[in-house]
């Protein structure tokens, strides 16, 4: 130790000018703006400043400590004393540090001490993980130097090898990067810094190679180049095949592998269902992968990640799903995404992609629908619909809305027709044209029209014949502010108004059941209340279900019965009380409850589910739950009993 | 068995040292008693220099052993460098520091070391003590790192052609100083010069590299005598006849 202190000492003291220049360079941005310079003031001046020094200190110093004193031949110096190699390595290494930190700090002292109390202050700036970064950064512009000057110091050949190794490694960067990005995300959100800095693993990997080289090199500058090449990529490679498995171990996450099913839905018929959720032991919070999963057999598709793969379609039968996904991240929305189908009625699902003949252009999510007989799919964004012929992938038509955009919902009205709404404001008012799209050409055919405020939801009959307008507005501001969520009947074809069935609510939701009837859930100040009205929107049943500040309607588990999902509850973040589901029999009023569920189906996900229709009663979508824990259920609405699909600790 | 028993200070067998495709040395087998000068001559590139780096630790050998003292240098290096003094070809002393500082930075790194018995030397040698060792003549440099080579007390003096471009006075300086120090404390002395005249009465016992083999092992006296010539024209005849061989 004595001898490392020495050795680190002769260092400092051979740069010492570095410090008083680096207390006088740290008056700058105080003495600036007096003279003129305004921007000096600015505490991210002063703060990108002491970095900048700190970082061109590191610079040159990493470079002259042990390179430069290695290419003159004076190394030997103190190979020829009784001093172990790690003295002289960490030695030289620690003045570097101490060379680099110091400059910065002093520099920092006059603009810091003359801001204190201010924002961006000295404690703020020297707390534990910006130093920490801090540190980083200088450790790595270190560990950069050195290795940059020991390079130049050998002129060997292995400065060939070494080019051909850093290609080869950036090859391997680019070619598995899905993959390291992945496993890179899940070591960044471990929560053990400083491995959550970027910059530390490479600046680690670089002091071990200095450190190999040392003991190895000695005073022999090309051995010395080739002991820090060969061990900083035998490191690098390593650090990225490892990287690589972590992200291949992510991927290859099953449903089985879920903790917290975020939501799921059913296809309209058969077993098979799409999930989304967190994964046990995985990568972070953000990482949630989309599966095509069957309940009975345990089969599955690995969908890709929510933001990566849009929430599948499934076509009418169940047989077919369809979902866009984009290679990487969306960084440029979900333009030239690619169509993916899977064979749900095979033995061993799989997806095919299907090339599109105009690929999507969308920067919002679009949405995707099976035609009625299965054989065509249709896009849905907000710039066109476009129809593709199915297995082909052709387009058949792209139908621009012409004026404003498109909206929710597109309703098939046969095998001929759809009905589709746009969407356009003038500024103040807003206004929803009502166009029936034919299927075999595009040509469009304005029907109706209505006016709607833009936080207008639609939802349409399954017939297309009626359509709901859900004004869903909670109150904000003054504590008397009047509720304003409303609901309201129209006709399908021309918008004309025939109901208004709810309003000055503090919330809102409503759907069409599947015998036509609709229902509402309503929340006002005393509570939650259902409402049951007919065809022509006459009030046939009014339950009240609690004091609850949410409701959302849920699946029919047979004709005459309705789940609805009362809050408000926890779905993402831990909440003192629970979710709560009511089944409620709408002939005799009854209400059956079941704490610490609620519907998975998730409505309240702006692109997913009002494109689809509601689960028809007694299908497995009608009967799936989220629980308070996490896990999917399927709730037996007979006996009350709870099947774990999925998920959970 | 410790470092102070063995008889043979130096002992290397078979030592194989190779650049790439270049041998550098060539199962060089020889071994330096205690309290001798030994004498390794050779022309430039003949591999004395890799010797002593092996010798020193700083080079591991591609084949063979070579043990200081009965120790592996390459493993051993602090301990075996407590008990060595080294005078490099080229000066290697941080440039920036006088003798003098020098002189406390090794006090520094030695568990041992006569600080008083050094600056006696540099005062001996007319080393201005307070000179940053760059401003230094050649001759002062090589007499500091002498000095510098000498404070811990060495066993065995470890000379990489020490005279090389010194003046006649500074050769004297240098030679005599190791005379003395044989003659104080009986150190052993591993040497390489091209300086022959200079070690003709100096070394017991001399080698002879060519091409990175040993070609000549013998004592001094005897190799005088065998060849009835001058060091010098002994060496020139060796290495020609071998060179050309």
């Amino acid at each position: 130790m004595k001898a490392l202190v020495a050795i680190a000492g002769r260092e400092v003291r051979l740069r010492w000018l570095i410090l008083p220049v680096s207390l006088v360079v740290g008056f700058f941005p105080i003495v600036a703006p007096r003279l003129g310079f305004k921007a000096a003031g600015d505490p991210v001046f002063g703060f990108v400043g002491c970095l900048a020094l700190g970082l061109v200190a590191a610079l040159a110093t990493g470079y002259s400590v042990i390179g430069g004193e290695l290419a003159a031949g004076r190394l030997g110096f103190f190979f020829s004393r009784p001093v172990p190699w790690w003295s002289i390595w960490a030695g030289k290494l620690s003045a570097c540090v101490l060379l680099t930190a110091l400059p910065g700090v002093l520099a920092a002292v006059p603009w810091m001490t003359a801001r204190v109390g201010q924002p961006l202050s000295a404690a703020a700036l020297m707390d534990l993980p910006g130093s920490l970064f801090a540190t980083g950064l200088i450790v790595l512009a270190v560990g950069l130097a050195h290795a940059a000057s020991i390079v130049h110091g050998s002129r060997s050949w292995v400065v060939a090898a070494d080019l051909g190794l850093f290609a080869a490694w950036l090859w391997g960067l680019w070619a598995a990067g899905p993959l390291i990005i992945y496993g890179a995300m899940w070591v960044l959100f471990l929560d053990h810094p400083p491995l959550n800095y970027p910059q530390w693993p490479l600046a680690l990997a670089l002091l071990a190679a200095s450190a190999v080289q040392v003991y190895v090199g000695r005073t022999d500058a090309r051995r010395s180049h080739l002991a820090l090449s060969a061990t900083l990529w035998s490191l690098l490679f390593a650090g990225l095949g490892l990287v690589a498995g972590v992200g291949w171990r992510q991927i290859q996450a099953t449903p089985r592998d879920l903790a917290d099913v975020l939501w799921a839905a059913s296809a309209p018929r058969g077993d098979w269902m799409y999930v989304v959720g967190h994964v046990r032991g995985r990568i972070g919070f953000w990482y949630a992968p989309l599966f095509l999963y069957e309940a009975e057999s345990a089969r599955f598709v690995r969908l890709g990640i929510a933001g990566q793969a849009t929430p599948p379609a499934f076509s009418g039968d169940g047989r077919q799903a369809a979902f866009l996904k984009v290679d990487n991240w969306r960084s440029g929305g979900w333009s030239g995404a690619r169509l993916h189908l899977a064979d749900l009625a095979s033995d061993h699902p799989s997806l095919r992609e299907v090339p599109l003949g105009i690929p999507p252009m969308s920067k919002t999510a679009p949405t995707l629908a099976f035609c009625p007989a299965g054989d065509c799919l249709l896009l849905a964004q907000d710039e066109a619909l476009t129809l593709y012929e199915l297995p082909s992938g052709k387009s058949r038509w792209t139908a621009p809305p012409l004026r404003g955009q498109w909206i929710e919902p597109v309703v098939f009205l046969d095998h001929e027709l759809l009905r589709a709404y746009r969407r356009w404001s003038d500024g103040t008012t807003s206004t929803v044209e009502i166009v029936t799209v034919r299927l075999r050409d595009g040509s469009q055919q304005p029907t109706g029209r209505l006016e709607s405020p833009e936080s207008t939801r639609l939802r349409s009959s399954a017939s297309g014949e009626r359509l709901l307008a859900l004004r869903r507005r909670t109150p904000t501001g003054l504590p008397d502010a009047q509720s304003l969520s409303k609901a309201t009947l129209h006709d399908g074809g021309t918008g004309a108004l025939l109901a208004t069935l709810a309003e000055n609510l503090s919330d809102v939701d409503a759907d069409f059941l599947a015998d036509g009837r609709v229902a509402l859930a309503e929340i006002q100040d005393r509570g939650a209340r259902l409402r049951v009205l007919d065809s022509s929107g006459s009030e046939e049943r009014s339950i009240d279900v609690g004091p609850f500040r949410e409701a959302s309607l849920g699946g029919e588990p047979e004709p005459g019965r309705l789940f609805v999902g009362l809050g408000p509850c926890p779905t993402f973040l831990a909440g003192t009380r629970s979710c709560e589901t009511v089944l409620v029999d709408i002939a005799s009023g009854q209400v059956t409850r079941n704490s610490g569920v609620s519907p998975a189906r998730p409505l309240w996900h702006a692109r997913v589910g009002l494109w689809q229709r509601r689960p028809a009663p007694g299908s497995l979508g009608a009967m799936l739950f989220r629980s308070d824990e996490g896990q999917l259920v399927r709730l037996d609405a007979k006996g009350g009993t709870r099947q774990v699909l999925l998920g959970g600790p | 068995m410790s470092g102070g028993e063995i008889h043979e200070v130096l002992t290397v067998r078979d030592l194989t040292v190779r650049y790439g495709r270049q041998l550098a040395l060539d199962a060089v087998s020889l071994a330096v008693p205690r309290g001798a000068v030994y004498a390794l001559l050779g022309r430039n590139g003949a591999g004395k220099s890799s010797l002593i780096r092996c010798l020193l630790g700083q080079q591991h050998p591609t084949h063979g052993s070579l043990r200081v003292f009965g120790l592996d240098p390459w493993k051993n290096r602090p301990a075996l460098m407590a008990r060595v003094g080294v005078v490099p070809e080229t000066p290697d002393a941080p440039p920036e520091l006088s003798a003098e500082q020098l002189s406390v930075l090794c006090g520094r790194l030695n568990e041992r070391w006569d600080a008083a018995s050094v600056a006696e030397r540099f005062r001996r040698f007319d080393v201005p003590a307070r000179t940053p060792f760059q401003r230094l003549s050649k001759g002062q440099k090589g007499a500091v790192m002498l000095a510098l080579a000498l404070g811990h007390g060495p066993e065995l003096l470890v000379l990489d052609d020490p005279t090389l471009g010194l003046d006649v006075v500074a050769r004297n300086a240098v030679f005599g100083e190791v005379i003395g120090e044989l003659a104080d404390r009986g150190t052993t002395v591993f040497l390489t010069t091209h300086d022959l005249a200079g070690i003709e009465g100096l070394a017991d016992r001399v080698a002879i590299l060519v091409g990175g083999r040993v070609v000549v092992d013998e004592e001094m006296e005897a190799l005088k005598a065998r060849w009835s010539r001058p060091l010098e024209e002994i060496f020139t005849a060796v290495v020609g006849e071998k060179g050309a061989a």
